[in-house]
């Protein structure tokens, strides 16, 4: 009974989030001292429908630079971490992917930030989307090391020996046998940039208004029930995904 | 090899080189000769005077022996409670609802994790309207400081809450991995008692094989900046939100030591790792 007891306490902390912002976002006016809000109303998610609103673009946002965040280096990460399992100095160069994980986002963000400014990269999509690729690019390389393993390069020198075309081998032979690892790493960086709050802010110069900014900006505009709602947006999808094969997704972590 | 395919190679690994190394190395290298005054808007040739307004003011040291002490009792807390859970509900986190659960707070980003112990801790929020509710106060005055305190309890707690299920999750991985039930089986017969076997053989095991990742969620948390922006204290400062304020003040002789506190911190964090890593090689 106490073992029950006190495996409740975990299990509560956990869902206490979920449950805590779907309160708030469904609510309007919270004075104190009451503890739910004196209002529950739709009208909150009924921004998410608003054409052009905040909420929508800001989610919309998010969603286009972690798709082509994750879609770019998984393909780049495949490719780049099969080049450096052949180099000659392969722990060097693994060293090197490790560098962007030393330093904190925010601080790598403010060190990174004058080439931006430079290019006039600051303040656009593009300028986020590779301000993010420093970290999951390094990541997805890292990440496909243990894929390119003695036995899947010996498979595709036996395939190219065999006479197969270098497509073949890729189409039949590797990327079969990737799959699971490209599709986790796939989510794995989306995730990465879904999260990212440091460098988007700072090379986005606050223009491009992801979810994570958006919940910042809600929070200090005191605007506690759009923070919640926005704050639910960020955590949704990735633990219903979860929910469907976790071993999938957070394996390796 | 043919040439065609060293010379594709090259060019993934040059992209390789641009992406990942070159903004780490060049901005460090920026960093550093504007902490010196060789570059920036007002640059006017090598001077040690930005580094010496950082440290003679003591705001640099201040703030990082501020956030060694968050990173230390967050993660000595985080552990200590980590240990527990993975040891006491080992079954549970085999199969049952735990096992599912304790995966979802990893899709809590730390943004988010300080709104909702904000909401949750200030004096106006959920807990202290429960204690006024249930009678425990009688205004919200009354309720403590938990979070924009000089002590960092809000901070410490919202990196409680993050790093306890992933520390869980690996300490319970370590314990498969490292097959922990057939020693504790052996140990048992033999006649040590489950205490000898936790302290004698699992807690120096797991906490070994986890150090690494100790180490780097240490690092992790040395380095937070959206928690201690959301709840930290205006007094006690943590590095990263020291550096990202001098870089928001409208003096331009500012973004200097801006610098200059974020390269001190890479330099901090490189040392830490260097002595860890020796240290590593010595005992292998």
């Amino acid at each position: 009974m106490f073992r029950k007891i006190l495996l409740s306490t975990p299990m509560a902390a956990i869902l206490l989030p979920y449950l805590f912002f779907g309160m708030l976002s469904l609510g309007q006016r919270w004075f104190y001292p009451d503890i739910l809000p004196q209002h529950f109303t739709l009208d909150n998610w009924q921004q998410l429908f608003v054409k052009q609103g905040e909420l929508q673009i800001g989610l919309f946002l998010s969603l286009i630079l972690g798709l082509g965040v994750a879609f770019l280096s998984t393909l780049m990460g495949f490719v780049v971490s099969k080049e450096i399992s052949w180099a000659k100095h392969k722990n060097r160069w693994l060293l090197l992917a490790y560098w962007p994980f030393v330093l904190a986002p925010v601080v790598l963000a403010i060190l990174v930030q004058r080439f931006f400014l430079l290019t006039n990269m600051s303040g656009e999509v593009i300028g986020v989307l590779l301000g993010q690729l420093i970290l999951a690019f390094p990541y997805a390389v890292i990440l496909f090391q243990s894929f390119w393993n003695n036995q899947v390069l010996q498979l595709e020198q036996q395939s190219l020996t065999l006479g197969a075309p270098a497509g073949y081998t890729l189409r039949h032979i590797l990327l079969p046998l990737a799959k699971p690892l490209l599709l986790m790493c796939f989510f794995q960086t989306f995730l990465i940039s879904w999260f990212e709050y440091g460098l988007t802010q700072f090379i986005g110069l606050g223009k491009v208004k992801t979810l994570t900014i958006l919940v910042f900006k809600y929070v200090n505009e005191a605007n506690i029930f759009y923070a919640a709602l926005a704050s639910l947006l960020i955590m949704l999808p990735p633990a219903l995904l979860l929910w469907f094969n976790k071993k999938f997704i957070f394996r390796g972590i | 090899m043919s040439i065609t395919k060293k010379t594709t190679g090259f060019y993934w690994r040059f992209l390789f080189l641009l992406l990942a190394a070159l903004p780490v190395a060049g901005g460090l290298m920026y960093g550093l000769a504007n902490s010196f005054g060789l570059t920036g808007v007002l640059a006017t040739g090598f001077t040690l005077e930005h580094w010496r307004q950082i440290l003679g003011s003591g705001a640099l040291l201040h703030s990082l022996a501020y956030s060694i002490y968050i990173a230390l009792v967050a993660i000595s807390i985080a552990t200590a409670l980590a240990l527990f859970l993975s040891l006491y509900f080992k079954k549970s986190l085999d199969q049952g609802a735990l096992s599912y659960l304790l995966f979802l707070p990893l899709t809590i980003p730390a943004m988010i994790m300080g709104f909702l112990v904000f909401e949750l801790l200030t004096k106006s929020g959920l807990l202290s309207r429960i204690a006024y509710q249930a009678g425990w106060i009688v205004d919200l005055q009354d309720f403590p400081n938990l979070v924009h305190d000089s002590l960092g309890f809000g901070i410490i707690l919202a990196h409680v809450g993050m790093a306890v299920p992933f520390l869980t999750l690996l300490f319970h991985v370590i314990y498969q991995e490292q097959d922990l039930h057939k020693l504790k089986a052996v140990s048992e017969n033999l006649g040590a008692g489950k205490s000898y076997f936790l302290q004698h053989v699992a807690l120096p095991i797991l906490l070994k094989t986890a150090a690494p990742n100790l180490l780097l969620y240490f690092i992790f948390i040395l380095g937070s900046y959206e928690i201690p922006l959301l709840i930290g204290s205006q007094q006690h400062q943590m590095v990263a939100v020291l550096a990202v304020q001098k870089f928001q003040r409208f003096n331009l002789l500012d973004i200097p030591q801006g610098y200059a506190i974020s390269v001190a911190f890479t330099g901090l964090v490189l040392l830490l790792l260097l002595l860890f890593f020796k240290n590593v090689r010595r005992h292998v």
